[in-house]
């Protein structure tokens, strides 16, 4: 049985500008335990993927299609159902550890809080499970640190503190969205390793959101690759970096700059995709990449892709596979 | 010091600082507590030859940004000297030190915040002309027009305003605004760590041809060791304060001395496959 699925998801953001396609027809799934990857540039629709599962979705935007979590859709549960899921059967670690802890209260107050909110813990055994919480997530002398605030706490620390508030209630399915996007390189090893030593041990499933695709190819099981809302390329992670498919996802890969130690790299250029990612209400109409594509015809321009079988489990959405593979 | 030597140093070191010490003093948490001081740079020595890139890497915190702050003359150093063109910048007159900003420009991370959104691109890319040359105005349009087809920007980008661009379009603006002096060092602190992945190429490209056409020299302060590397000839490794590790980009990251820079090299995540496109 699937721990989520994700069905034909569709996200409309209604701007001044008229509708923004945020993200249109996801469809994924992942089984319990397991590790997916979103990976993707700014304005794909990956964070508000992640925010549709968790129903944190802003006003002015409509849904349609299912997000299915324990034989429930989240997207039609009421407030109250999703206050249950939320935080509890389903935590999120957000990006900014600056922002997303408050600033008024102790960590210890803030990890109680979740505790006896959910599962009626008294405070006293909330306190005790905290420092237990705060010692295995890495923070030294918890004892003390419980009744710090935040500002005392570095960044990579605040992390930390966020994680292990996300793992109080010992959730089925984590999402952590680009959570070490603002910390340092040393520090972004320390929290990876920490949330992946994590997601095993509880047995989690994992959905990691991130525009960098060494972060996300050394995390996960399963990739989706997302450009302009859609997934353009689905499957394990080796399937998609063995066998690189889709012209976006071979873009992408080919732009990121590597440490070769060579002194050749300092002449070579590095491939780029021309053009900007586009606006959401101004999206082609047919496939999204077409603007940007190198090998991009006629038809791209008209007709949007449908997802084509590659391998079992790795589809890619493009017209023109064949020409993209002998490039 | 004398003159004679500074003249014959300046055509060979766009960049040459000496010593540099920066104390902060932080505020007093308690009425008679002793003053405390933090030493965010202490006793850095370095030189860029003219047309060479030197690539500061370093964590958060180590003192980088603060070194950048020092070299460009918006702070004063605690003490030790930098020479750009051959005069001190810390000593020399405001309005001198004015004059020399010609020869060294900033490129700064976030493209949103340092470009004024009330003023249109042909201004904002012309303003260091105003300032720091006296130019007509038609020379000074030529200028603008030649900077923004050097950075890929359209001509008639300059009625624009700032909103109407992108992150990555945004980053060639403030690239265009400190290439209009004709500088010879370009001061770029993280400037692409705001793009995303495929804008950050063309940056990058952008910053090499950049070099290879005028002969520049860019200073250029990253986290991302793998973007320093495409950029820059030598690279400096700093933690507290101090560089740890200093030479040729391609020798160091090949065979790394010191354990910081090792840790630093080893935190990179390696992606599997060797595609490239």
């Amino acid at each position: 049985m699937t721990l989520l699925t994700v069905e034909d998801l569709t996200v409309t953001i209604d701007t001044i500008h008229g509708p923004g396609h945020a993200v249109r027809n996801l469809s994924f799934e992942l089984m319990p335990g397991n590790t997916l990857g979103i990976v993707g540039e700014s304005g794909c629709g990956k964070s508000m993927t992640a925010l549709s599962i968790l129903g944190l979705l802003p006003d002015n935007v409509t849904t349609t299609g299912g997000i299915y979590f324990d034989h429930r859709n989240l997207l039609t549960c009421s407030d109250q159902e999703l206050c249950q899921i939320r935080g509890n059967r389903i935590s999120m670690i957000f990006q900014e550890p600056m922002t997303s802890l408050n600033p008024v209260h102790t960590i210890g107050q803030q990890i109680i809080e979740i505790m006896t909110l959910h599962q009626g813990t008294s405070k006293t055994e909330a306190k005790i499970e905290a420092i237990r919480l705060l010692d295995m997530v890495g923070i030294r002398d918890p004892k003390a640190r419980i009744s710090q605030y935040p500002h005392q706490l570095s960044g990579g620390q605040r992390q930390r503190v966020m994680i292990a508030i996300a793992l109080s209630n010992k959730p089925d399915l984590l999402i952590a969205d680009e959570p070490t996007t603002a910390v340092d390189v040393t520090i972004q090893k320390q929290i990876l390793e920490l949330i992946r030593s994590l997601v095993n041990e509880l047995g989690m499933g994992l959905i990691l959101i991130s525009h960098d695709l060494g972060v996300i190819s050394n995390m996960v099981d399963q990739i989706v690759v997302m450009y302009g809302g859609t997934a353009v390329e689905t499957g394990t992670t080796s399937q998609i970096f063995s066998n690189v498919s889709h012209p976006y996802t071979q873009g992408l890969l080919s732009a990121i700059p590597r440490i070769s130690g060579h002194k050749s790299l300092r002449q070579t250029r590095l491939n780029t995709i021309p053009g900007v990612v586009p606006e959401l209400t101004e999206l082609p109409i047919g496939c999204t990449f077409s603007d940007r594509c190198a090998i991009a015809s006629n038809l791209c321009t008209k007709t949007p892709p449908p997802a084509t079988l590659i391998n079992v489990g790795h589809y890619a959405a493009c017209h023109h596979l064949e020409r993209a593979k002998g490039k | 010091m004398n003159v004679t030597t500074t003249k014959t140093n300046s055509p060979r070191f766009v960049l040459d600082a000496v010593d540099l010490t920066k104390h902060y003093v932080l505020p007093r948490e308690k009425m008679f507590m002793k003053v405390q001081t933090i030493e965010a740079v202490k006793g850095i020595s370095f030189r860029i030859r003219r047309g060479r890139s030197l690539g500061l890497v370093g964590e958060s915190g180590c003192g980088k940004s603060t070194l950048a702050r020092l070299v460009t003359g918006l702070e004063d150093p605690t003490s030790g000297s930098v020479r750009i063109a051959g005069s001190n910048i810390h000593q020399i007159s405001k309005n001198a030190l004015r004059k020399l900003r010609r020869e060294f420009q900033i490129v700064f991370q976030d493209p949103f915040g340092s470009l004024d959104p009330r003023h249109t691109i042909g201004r904002i890319v012309a303003e260091p002309l105003r300032t720091l040359e006296q130019v007509s105005p038609a020379e000074s349009q030529k200028r603008v027009l030649s900077v923004m087809e050097d950075v890929g920007l359209k001509a008639t980008d300059i009625q624009k305003y700032p909103h109407e661009f992108s992150g990555g379009q945004r980053q060639r603006i403030a690239i265009a605004r400190a290439l209009i002096t004709r500088p010879k060092l370009v001061v770029a602190d993280e400037p692409v760590s705001a793009l995303d992945v495929s804008v950050q190429a063309q940056i990058l490209n952008l910053l090499n041809d950049l070099q290879q056409e005028y002969e520049l020299s860019y200073l250029l302060i990253s986290h991302d060791l793998a973007v320093v590397e495409c950029v820059c000839d030598d690279v400096a490794v700093m933690h507290n304060g101090v560089f740890v590790e200093y030479g040729l980009t391609s020798e160091l990251f090949r065979d790394p001395k010191h354990d910081y820079t090792k840790s630093l090299l080893d935190a990179v995540l390696p992606l599997p496959g060797n595609y490239r496109g």
